[in-house]
């Protein structure tokens, strides 16, 4: 892996921008229609009273920022409808209501329908105006306190939580009014409806506190489908979707109760995909395999398949803050960016790291995606408010190829075994009831092979062969080039010891003379460790074999060291030309 | 009886050389006897005709190739760059240093010896083109076998008055194409006759891509045979347009050929080859065994058929039906040295022990040629460390160096034992040697970074 070339542009830094902005509360998209996408993000202000701002940057530049009810809990952009100028609209969940805008003015508000209470605490509130004895309070008091907390409307919550004293002025606020469960918006995201392609209509998906996930038609803001989540309890707090509402969807729910459920068509209770067994902090779906990766606590990273498998867990080198998917859809390359503490990104492809980069500090939130005319732009923002864009280039490069031979197979994925056919069958039963008799036979058949290889060997001269004179430690190799009728031949004589020096050789070329000219016979001295002879030998040959034989000899041996026979190539194609 | 008829007689019961001294004598008295000279050039072409479909060697990597296209094709659509796959099989199948497999079985189209060595030795900067070598052999081999000189002065010929004769063009083209050897007359007269019959002959069409393509004027081929094509469909002109494109390195083409061949001709055993061929090469690999399986049952006799579903199977890490088809060639009475090494490894890798050496001792005495010797020591080895025995496979690999001393992964083996054993230094220069030889072996590569490491 090449870290140091770095496949990013350091575009924008920006230490004291002062940012808060928390994960999924930052989008990218064309909200003006003039193709150049603006970043768009809600900034908190964690003061004395909460206050959040919902702010648009033109590139690098501020140029949108107005106040929020209350603090946000998502933030989604996609088109709701096809009419020229394309202009996506801008979701934001606040408490209750889900605020969209369109040229960055509010254009509609959608509220969470309502909840009946439980018999327990609406017969409580049919109750309360009417007591005024403080000991008639904490009967009433404790019999909302038996009923489990959560399943509470917000105000009885409240109630509950407000001292003895100040009950009645609590209770007075909500005169005439009926009481009923409102429950927040913990989370939203997009379900494309009937296209994917990239201007394409989409439905806005919101889960709600008490793990209901409405479908919203994208014209009218009514609901379109109602779910539960799941079964148990559970407080959704991110959504992941796949496919079209039209046609076949798919709506993961990561609940803050560690477990994952999916919603398909049609379903009205979702089901339980898997559990993981520390805090989930963030996850990313890739569409490309229907895969969900899922970081959780204790610097885990898990990728659990469609079915809700795991099928790898990597642990990562700091605890994870959040994640970003990084979709190169020229080189059809998804990605997992990794945020961590210490300022680290990690791109994953797969369970390989195929990048590092480093961010100012902390990453709060990530987002990758095309800003302005740049098409690959990851936008970090940091714990302590620092707004950095990095570019990647476009030459950018992550060798994935080299990755995926190198790396391990899927543990999960079983050897690819054979079926077993009948025949297997049968000769494994041979060889049962004939073990004896089949290993005499092998043992004979080895020791006739010893033989024959033995005599092959004899036959074979010692010092005539490719591997080298092993008592001597030489090796001769010859290359023959050029196309006739004269031809070079490289011998090549290796010392293959490191201890003694080849001193004293010398070697004698043979051949035919009626067919091969050479321009030296004998060549003297060859002491240096490698040596290369060029001799141009002279060919007009009509007979096939055409050897040269090379021997080369030591000073005072009476038995060349090594030799070589070379069969000279044909010159027959010359006629062709 | 008349001395023509008794020389035609002749010429059908293919008893050329006789047929061609009865014209000889007839001509003697008559020199312008019509029928007995287009019947001499008759017989003269039959005496060396060779069927040129099966026979024509592609080079894939020609050396001075102007029809190159794509330097980086798409995946899957060329045979130089082959797809990368994911092997399936326990055993990995050999492929050559391209990336295409190495069949187990040989062929007349991949010629083996084309590869490197002689390559390198090309390295001149002499134009060599792939214009087929016998072609040029037989026509002066002919020349040779006529001391008296040459039955037909070309020179001399009125090639625009034989174009006209549809009874002697075509007999002439054929023996100025097959027997002299000389294209460039023979294009000659195959373009006059073509425009003398208005491009309505298809067969003059096809003869002149013959031409074209031993002149490597290969798009003009294409166009050609495409027209021809058009007028008849005919079993030689889909094969010559298949292995043209197999030529230009354009296999998708060559496939939809083969199935639009296909429909014309059904079940045709000479397209249903090339298809599966064709798959082979470019890793299809399950369809090139269905294909084969198919040209299996249409000619029960097909051995590469019946080898290349085997070979399939082999490599499927089922050695046990790979056995069965190789004793089915067997018993068809095959018998050569490849076979027996085939079944020997067969036996081996299915646990049949009582069998394997003995399979490998017969291809051991029958193997003549180097390179197959090469082979079976090689695959020797591999029973000798499969048995444990060291320096029967030390043995074994050297003899297979000594018969190919440009056997890479035999050095590798080589090198391995010899680590074991304990000579480092021999190791490292035989890990040297294989890495020399063959670049691209991942396993050298490996090991000397493992030595080196150490």
């Amino acid at each position: 892996m090449e870290f140091h070339t770095s496949k990013w542009l350091e575009a924008h830094l920006e230490r004291n921008a002062g940012l808060k902005t928390l994960p999924r509360n930052l989008i990218l998209g064309d909200i003006f229609g003039d193709g150049d996408y603006r970043l768009i993000l809600v900034d908190v202000d964690f003061g004395q009273d909460l206050k959040a701002n919902l702010k648009v940057y033109r590139g690098t530049g501020l140029v949108a920022n107005q106040p929020l009810p209350v603090l946000p809990s998502s933030l989604i952009s996609f088109y709701n409808d096809l009419t020229e100028p394309y202009l996506p609209v801008v979701g934001v969940s606040c408490d209750t209501d889900f605020l969209i805008y369109k040229n960055n003015k509010p254009f509609y508000k959608f509220s969470v329908p309502s909840f009946p209470l439980t018999t327990t605490e609406s017969n409580v509130w049919q109750r309360l105006p009417h007591v005024t004895d403080e000991s008639d309070y904490k009967i009433l008091l404790e019999k909302l306190q038996s009923v489990s907390f959560s399943t509470l409307s917000s105000r009885s919550q409240k109630l509950l939580s407000v001292p003895l004293n100040n009950i009645k002025e609590e209770i007075d606020k909500y005169s005439g009014e009926e009481p009923s469960i409102h429950p927040s918006i913990t989370c939203s995201t997009t379900l494309r409806k009937n296209s994917e392609d990239d201007i394409a209509v989409s439905c806005a998906v919101i889960g709600t506190e008490n793990g209901y996930i409405f479908i919203l038609d994208p014209l009218t803001f009514t609901v379109l489908h109602k779910a539960v989540s799941a079964n148990i309890k559970s407080s959704p707090f991110i959504l992941q979707t796949s496919g079209l509402y039209d046609v076949e969807f798919r709506i993961l729910v990561i609940c803050r109760e560690n477990h994952v459920c999916v919603i398909r068509n049609g379903w009205t209770e979702g089901k339980i995909l898997f559990r993981t067994a520390n805090a989930i902090i963030d996850a990313v779906h890739l569409s490309v395999d229907k895969s969900l990766v899922v970081a959780t606590a204790g610097k885990n990273l898990s990728c659990y398949s469609k079915k809700g498998n795991k099928m790898w867990t990597v642990k990562t080198i700091h605890e994870i803050t959040c994640l970003c998917l990084l979709s190169l859809k020229s080189s059809n390359t998804y990605l997992v960016g990794v945020g961590m503490r210490n300022g680290a990104i990690h791109l994953f492809q797969g369970r390989h790291i195929v990048d590092c980069i480093s961010a100012p500090d902390t990453p709060s939130a990530l987002l990758f995606g095309q800003m302005g005319q740049e098409e690959h732009v990851l936008i970090i923002i940091t714990i302590a408010g620092a707004l950095n864009f990095k570019i990647l280039k476009r030459t950018a490069n992550f060798n994935l190829e080299s990755q995926e031979t190198s790396g391990p197979v899927v543990e999960n994925r079983p050897l690819p075994l054979p079926k077993r056919s009948k025949l297997f069958v049968e000769q494994v039963m041979r060889e049962k009831q004939n073990a004896c008799d089949i290993h005499q036979r092998f043992q004979q058949d080895l020791i006739k092979m010893r033989l024959t290889a033995a005599r092959a060997m004899v036959h074979l001269k010692p010092d005539e062969n490719a591997a080298g004179n092993e008592k001597e430690l030489v090796k001769l190799s010859a290359r023959v080039t050029g196309l006739g009728p004269t031809f070079t031949l490289i011998l090549n004589v290796e010392n293959m010891s490191n201890e003694k020096p080849l001193l004293g050789l010398s070697a004698i070329l043979h051949c035919k003379t009626s067919l091969y000219k050479l321009s030296s016979y004998v060549i003297k001295k060859m002491e240096t460790k490698v040596l290369e002879i060029n001799e141009p030998i002279k060919g007009d040959n009509s007979d096939k074999n055409n050897l040269i034989r090379v021997f080369v000899i030591k000073k005072d041996g009476n038995q060349p060291v090594i030799t070589a026979s070379i069969n000279m190539p044909d010159t027959d194609f010359l006629d062709i030309l | 009886m008349d001395p023509l008829q008794e020389a035609l007689s002749l010429f059908r019961r293919r008893n050329f050389n006789d047929c061609i001294t009865k014209c000889t004598v007839i001509l003697e008295k008559q020199p312008l006897d019509q029928a007995t000279w287009c019947l001499k050039m008759k017989a003269l072409t039959q005496r060396v005709y060779v069927d040129d479909i099966e026979s024509d060697r592609i080079f894939v990597s020609d050396l001075n190739d102007e029809n190159v296209i794509a330097s980086a094709p798409r995946p899957g659509t060329s045979l130089k760059v082959p797809a990368t796959t994911t092997s399936i099989g326990l055993t990995t199948r050999p492929l050559t240093s391209a990336g295409c497999p190495l069949t187990g079985t040989t062929r007349p189209d991949n010629d083996t010896t084309i590869d490197s060595p002689l390559l390198n030795r090309l390295k001149t900067a002499r134009p060599f083109t792939s214009q087929s070598a016998r072609a040029i052999r037989i026509g002066t081999a002919a020349i040779l076998s006529q001391k008296e000189g040459p039955f037909i002065q070309i020179s001399r010929l009125n090639l625009s008055k034989y174009a006209k004769d549809p009874c002697l063009s075509k007999a002439l083209f054929e023996y100025l194409y097959n027997h002299e050897g000389d294209v460039r007359n023979a294009m000659e007269l195959a373009t006059k006759a073509l425009e003398y019959t208005e491009f309505k002959d298809w067969w003059w069409k096809v003869q002149l891509v013959k031409c074209y393509i031993a002149l490597n004027s290969i798009r003009d081929a294409e166009k050609h045979l495409r027209s021809a094509l058009k007028q008849q469909h005919h079993l030689d002109t889909y094969m010559r347009l298949i292995k043209l494109y197999l030529r230009l390195d354009q296999p998708m083409s060559a496939k939809e050929i083969c199935c639009a061949g296909l429909q014309v001709f059904p079940n045709d055993t000479s397209i249903l080859t090339e298809l599966a061929r064709l798959n082979e090469s470019i890793l299809n690999t399950d369809l090139a065994v269905k294909l084969y399986k198919e040209l299996a049952e249409e000619d029960a006799m097909n051995l590469e058929a019946i080898a290349s579903v085997g070979l399939y199977h082999f490599y499927n890490s089922q050695p046990e039906l790979a056995l069965k088809y190789y004793r089915r060639i067997l018993s068809m009475g095959a018998h050569f040295p490849e076979l027996y090494n085939n079944l020997g490894l067969c036996c081996l890798y299915s646990q049949q022990l009582d069998l394997t050496l003995s399979c490998f001792q017969r291809a051991v005495e029958l193997a003549t040629d180097s390179t197959s010797k090469a082979e079976i020591w090689y695959n020797v080895s591999h029973v000798a460390l499969a048995a444990g025995d060291i320096e029967l496979a030390l043995h074994c690999l050297t003899l297979c160096l000594s018969e190919d001393s440009n056997h890479a992964p035999a050095f590798n083996n080589l090198a391995v034992l010899q680590e074991k054993i304990g000579n480092r230094q021999l190791a490292k220069v035989h890990f040297n040697s294989a890495k020399q030889l063959q670049p691209d072996l991942p396993e050298a590569k490996k090991n000397i970074e493992l030595l080196e490491g150490n």
